[in-house]
């Protein structure tokens, strides 16, 4: 008998696709950082406390147990966590996130920089934009890998899921920093945009041929409008931002952002068990 | 003692008496029976359920029961982030709910829609329109029990998943079967329990003779619960 997931739904959809933003726009923080654009840097390091922390808060507004939510932040110095959980990793990962953003993110808002010495330190700056970005990539993977990891629900179960939501990471990221007209991302979010749209279309082709319940997903998902619009959306974004002005690498940030959260939305709620 | 479960298929009649036996004793929320609830997925499952295939040729049906498997490789242990899921030496899996936050994370995992989370609705409904209304004790529970449950830590709570606990709380830790409640109301004899390390249980010689099977095999999960009839 198969059954769709109603266990995560649009809220998981929605933190997932917070977390892709966040994810590469500490990257692009480091980068534009090191570049000498703290402006910009700020911004992305800005986001990467304030993303992250806003998909805890919806992950703890999803609990059974909200008033519990705190065992998510870094959770591995918890004594019961269970280390074998993607979501111990996950959430700590999530956690060091918001903890490099923020120290990353500090030295560079005034008045702030007179408290956040270290900033002073090109060294320390340095290493802490290196650290934030790792997670920030190990954030972007993790969204795949919890749902990848087990074999439940067989259309997630599948190594492209993670590679699925690593370009989702590299499309979200770099379209926020396309919204803010910075053009030399707009590589990347093609890139990352046509590189989630064609991973998404082989793991439904492939899915298709797979078990009875990826098979259905797979075709469910095939003619569903947010995975179908998704696809679109995503090619759109690749064509507007390859060519590289202003105004087209500002439309394929929105459209790229836009069909991040639909693919997910659709990869998250085509998921099927079959039950014997 | 490892303790085993085996349906027969082919004695289930769908009465379920086994599904207000589970009821009845851990508390759990009955929203599943109403009308309005009729062909929802998990979310309304309760931790004991019978559902049924039908056969056109030559025209039959059969009763499916099910429970957790207690597998003996644990996907839901495997992903539960607090530790809340865990084993007991008899290897039964059972879920700590003071430390279970709710995720869900146990229930993508599960290959076998063992678990579910009560979800705030049911309980709302429970609460405003109550099946038994004259049931006060009931009420404390939501409104729709027939007596109020059996105390016990791993008892139906609104904010924990649940699952089937072979009713581990009737286990008296002195290396002794028990008799979980679902066996022992089921009128054909469907539902049987034995265990496994004993060379003179017949319900144990079931699954050690190859009658009984997993439903799964091919999930490589093991388990604790075997069908005889096939499903």
């Amino acid at each position: 008998m198969i059954v769709r997931n109603q266990v995560w739904g649009l809220p998981v959809a929605v933190e997932m696709t917070l977390l892709a933003v966040a994810s590469f726009a500490v990257v692009w923080a480091y980068i534009f950082w090191r570049r000498g654009d703290v402006k910009a840097a700020a911004v992305g390091g800005a986001l990467g406390v304030v993303l992250p922390a806003a998909a805890l808060g919806i992950l703890a507004s999803e609990l059974l147990k909200p008033p519990t939510a705190g065992i998510l932040v870094l959770p591995l110095l918890n004594p019961h966590a269970n280390l074998s959980s993607w979501m111990v990793w996950g959430a700590t990962g999530i956690s060091l996130l918001i903890l490099g953003s923020l120290l990353f993110t500090l030295p560079l808002i005034k008045p702030l920089d007179r408290i956040a010495v270290w900033g002073r330190s090109k060294l320390a700056m340095n290493l802490l934009g290196l650290l934030t970005a790792a997670f920030g990539v190990y954030v972007a993977l993790y969204t795949g890998l919890v749902l990848a990891y087990e074999r439940g629900i067989p259309f997630w179960h599948s190594a492209a899921v993670p590679l699925l939501a690593l370009f989702m990471g590299v499309a979200a990221g770099s379209g926020l920093y396309g919204i803010l007209g910075k053009t030399e991302t707009g590589r990347w979010i093609a890139a990352g945009s046509g590189l989630t749209a064609l991973t998404y279309l082989i793991h439904l082709h492939l899915s298709s041929l797979g078990p009875a319940a990826a098979a259905f997903s797979a075709q469910g998902a095939a003619s569903d409008p947010a995975a179908l619009g998704g696809v679109a959306l995503a090619a759109l974004a690749t064509v507007a931002a390859v060519f590289g002005r202003r105004p087209g690498v500002m439309a394929a940030g929105i459209l790229a952002i836009a069909a991040v959260f639909l693919i997910r939305a659709s990869l998250l709620l085509w998921g099927a068990w079959d039950f014997p | 003692m490892k303790p085993v479960f085996v349906i027969d298929v082919n004695k289930c009649v769908g009465c379920r008496a086994c599904v207000a036996a589970c009821v009845v004793e851990h508390g759990q929320v009955f929203t599943a029976a109403k009308p309005a609830n009729m062909g929802k997925p998990q979310t309304v499952k309760l931790r004991t359920w019978v559902e049924w295939r039908e056969y056109e040729d030559p025209p039959a049906r059969r009763f499916i029961s099910s429970l957790c498997y207690h597998c003996e490789d644990t996907p839901c242990q495997r992903v539960c982030p607090t530790g809340a899921t865990y084993k007991t030496p008899e290897g039964v899996v059972l879920v700590d709910k003071d430390l279970c936050i709710g995720c869900g994370y146990c229930i993508i995992a599960c290959p076998y829609g063992s678990r579910y989370r009560p979800e705030p609705h049911e309980w709302k409904e429970a609460e405003e329109k109550p099946l038994v209304k004259e049931a006060e004790a009931g009420t404390a529970y939501g409104g729709v029990l027939f007596k109020p449950p059996v105390s016990n830590k791993w008892a139906f709570r609104m904010d924990a998943v649940d699952k089937c606990t072979f009713c581990y709380h009737r286990y008296k830790g002195d290396g002794r079967l028990w008799s979980p409640a679902c066996v022992e109301v089921c009128p054909t004899g469907s539902r049987l329990f034995g265990d496994l390390d004993d060379p003179n249980d017949p319900v144990a010689e079931l699954v050690r003779s190859g009658v009984a099977k997993l439903a799964r095999p091919d999930l490589k999960t093991g388990g604790r619960v075997y069908y005889v009839g096939g499903l």
